[in-house]
């Protein structure tokens, strides 16, 4: 049996990517489901809510409104200072972890 | 009144959508369709049409948002430590269903069992309370913690600004008239006594801070 390592290694990160994406600038639902379907990291946006509301009840990220250039009322989602504080710590295990990791399976030889 | 072609489109994908998800938590169903009507909104028939596309099947997203629910893709979401794990299992077969203890009708119960549990059953009911929180997971352990210990915390404040007025208030000072050269403090008939304020921090816990914490876990599952 063969097992969807990639699979298994998304739902570890996924949720700091969302994180660091929003470091960058505040987004809505649409482009961030755009951006993390794109990366491959989730199947769709039915993934994405439920993954932004785990974020909001943790208090990583807040939402305000605001009116776009075609005419609706888009709801932004932006870091709030906690999550920022949370996405410096993953920042700072991930680099070793992944050193660590490479280290012990080794890499795909060309 | 006229009913554009888009309109159409998108009102009937929007009612396939929300029969779909049905079954999805309040919260988490009106999050995905407002999400989506914001996509659709201000598009002509062709764009809606390519928009509803790109969107895909409502019963796909349903069951990608109901396994995400169940399932939430990141153990890490509710850890305080952000270590990358690969423990979380693969794809959950569909039909396993979660334990008892970790559906909303459990935990709906034990919030009410904890804010009325001891209303009905003094003591006892709010320890039942405080036991059928404590088994599920719609809760993180520090919103457990805070149900449990604020009531104590209210109490304490309660009674000990009370014996504070008190011990401030509750005497007259009686001069000295009797010839015995000393003056005596009597205690004030028309203030509390003591155990008149421990009661009444009790009944403060028990008929509002107990209660207020169970509704505020309530509150809290609100979009799990």
């Amino acid at each position: 049996m063969t097992v969807d390592v990639g699979s298994q290694m998304r739902k570890g990160v996924v949720e700091y990517c969302v994180l660091g994406l929003l470091a960058r600038e505040p987004m809505y639902g649409w482009q961030l489901a755009d951006t993390l379907s794109a990366a491959g990291l989730i199947g769709g946006i039915g993934t994405l809510y439920p993954l932004l509301g785990r974020l909001r009840d943790n208090g990583w990220v807040s939402t305000f409104d605001k009116p776009s250039d075609s005419g609706p009322v888009r709801k932004y989602y932006r870091l709030t200072d906690s999550g920022d504080a949370q996405l410096v710590q993953f920042r700072a295990h991930w680099a070793p972890f992944a050193r660590v990791v490479t280290g012990i399976v080794g890499e795909e030889s060309s | 009144m006229i009913i554009s072609n888009a309109d159409r489109l998108r009102d009937d994908y929007l009612a396939r959508l929300d029969a779909a998800m049905r079954d999805l938590p309040h919260g988490v169903a009106a999050e995905i369709r407002g999400g989506i009507l914001e996509e659709l909104q201000g598009l002509d028939a062709a764009a809606t049409a390519a928009r509803i596309d790109h969107l895909g099947d409502p019963e796909q997203i349903a069951r990608e948002a109901g396994e995400s629910v169940q399932f939430p893709q990141s153990p890490l979401a509710h850890s305080e430590h952000p270590l990358p794990t690969a423990a979380t299992p693969a794809a959950t077969p569909q039909h396993l269903r979660p334990p008892a203890t970790s559906t909303r009708g459990f935990a709906i119960t034990a919030a009410l069992v904890l804010s009325f549990g001891g209303i009905v059953l003094p003591a006892i009911g709010w320890v039942v309370g405080i036991v059928l929180v404590c088994f599920s997971p719609l809760w993180r352990t520090w919103e457990k913690f805070v149900a449990i210990i604020v009531p104590f915390v209210i109490t304490a404040l309660v009674v000990l600004s009370g014996i504070g007025a008190f011990a401030t208030m509750g005497g007259v000072v009686v001069t000295e008239s009797s010839g015995s050269g000393t003056a005596e403090v009597v205690n004030n008939p028309l203030m509390p006594a003591a155990y008149d304020l421990v009661w009444t921090g009790v009944l403060a816990v028990g008929l509002l801070a107990i209660p207020a914490s169970g509704l505020w876990l309530l509150w809290r599952m609100r979009r799990r």
